[in-house]
């Protein structure tokens, strides 16, 4: 058990990745899908600080982007400024109160959503606000849904498991 | 100790810059289209930044630069020593066989100062007369080829005949099958080459130079390329088209081919 509490939240990233690249292709709307790994990587961020923030984001980027993308590179970088300013803005070494867990989660998924898409359009001929409601928008909105809906269901109450 | 202080103090910063260089180098990497926007947008940052370095010599690129130009200077030594024992082999052997030395001449830059107005006559006068060396006959040249030759000189000006003048001749040369001919004016700025027996090797492309034979104009000096060639039943000679090498509708600045040993005699 106490093994468990120690690296629950790497499993917990491990699982993410895992469901990111087996199960969220399924879960796509249109061209929109969310992104799980960054929901855990802002957890490590806020409640670790930037600095695990950031080595956890380098770390997944390189593995979602070797299992995933065509783009190799992308979501490391991506992960990283979005759990960098998360880390250094919401940085709390308690337990979270829900609404601040929401402006985090929310700030963060903004970032990565705006970084990934405006990068991954950069050879089409779409204009910055284009790009913003045809991809960073959807794309933002759904991770950030997938953020809240875990931080008011039940699992939220179990993240003082975690070994902090 | 302020140093690490310092290290310390930006941690966050620095991780977040080398990871952010390394998630770059490995998006730089990728076949996707939009990295290749993403490179050019990196490479112009890069170049803002490393113009101010530019002028720092690269030691390694400055040692390889340098051992290449040491083989290359022993490359052309070599090559110069070959050429100094086959000039002298040439100057013996022609000693030997009893050959007239070729005259010597030097480039005297002139300037074209008007268009001739005889009629029936095209022509320049130059800037450059008998004070000068120039005598009547000296070849006319740009760094293309063949210009014309000197038909009539003064003391500080002299005429010179273009080789599309309707009476220009010259003896050339074919620079491959060393056939020799008259190149003479056809029309326009076209000439042709005259006096050459139907049966020789003379072919599409080949160069014409100036032959030497005559003794003002020095062999060598090229003409223009063979453009065509036809052949009658009825003729003895080929008709060949040569187009010359200089563009006579520009000319300014041209040289003459004064010869010295003409020059010291005078």
């Amino acid at each position: 058990m106490d093994f468990l509490r120690k690296y629950a939240v790497w499993i917990i990233l491990v699982l993410s990745i895992l469901l990111q690249v087996s199960l969220v292709p399924y879960m796509s709307v249109l061209w929109f899908k969310p992104d799980i790994p960054i929901i855990v990587l802002t957890f490590i961020a806020v409640r670790r600080g930037s600095l695990q923030g950031m080595f956890a984001s380098f770390g997944t980027g390189v593995v979602v982007d070797s299992l995933h993308a065509d783009f190799f590179g992308i979501s490391s970088f991506c992960y990283l400024l979005a759990t960098f300013v998360s880390g250094k803005l919401f940085y709390y070494n308690i337990p979270m109160p829900i609404r601040r867990w929401g402006l985090a989660s929310g700030v963060s998924t903004l970032v990565y959503s705006v970084l990934y898409s405006f990068i991954y359009t950069l050879d089409n001929d779409h204009s910055f606000l284009q790009i913003l409601i045809m991809h960073s928008g959807p794309m933002f909105l759904y991770t950030w849904a997938i953020a809240l809906i875990w931080a008011i269901s039940p699992l939220y109450e179990k993240r003082d498991m975690i070994r902090l | 100790m302020n140093i690490i202080a310092l290290l310390t103090r930006f941690r966050d910063w620095i991780i977040l810059l080398v990871l952010l260089l390394f998630s770059v180098a490995l998006m730089n990497s990728s076949p996707h289209p939009a990295a290749q926007v993403f490179r050019q947008g990196v490479s112009s940052v890069v170049v803002v930044f490393a113009a101010p370095f530019v002028f720092i010599p690269n030691a390694i690129t400055l040692w390889h630069e340098n051992a290449a130009l040491r083989e290359e200077v022993m490359e052309l030594h070599d090559r110069e020593e070959q050429w100094r024992d086959a000039f002298l082999e040439n100057a013996r052997l022609r000693q030997l066989l009893g050959f007239r030395e070729r005259p010597d001449h030097s480039y005297l830059a002139a300037e074209v100062v008007a268009r001739d107005a005889t009629p029936g006559l095209i022509a320049y006068i130059l800037d450059k007369g008998n004070a000068d060396s120039v005598l009547v006959g000296n070849a006319v040249v740009t760094d293309a080829g063949l210009v014309g030759k000197v038909i009539e000189t003064q003391r500080h000006q002299c005429r010179a005949q273009l080789a599309t003048d309707r009476n220009f001749a010259v003896s050339a040369r074919d620079e491959r099958s060393r056939v020799d001919g008259i190149i003479r004016w056809r029309s326009g700025y076209t000439l042709e080459m005259d006096d050459v027996p139907r049966n020789l090797d003379i072919r599409i492309g080949d160069r014409i130079v100036t032959s030497g034979l005559g003794g003002l104009i020095p062999e060598g000096i090229p003409i223009g390329v063979v453009s065509e060639i036809s052949t009658e039943r009825s003729e003895l000679f080929l008709r060949i088209e040569v187009q010359p090498f200089v563009a006579f509708a520009r000319l300014e600045e041209v040289f003459i081919l004064v010869m010295e040993d003409y020059a010291e005699e005078e």
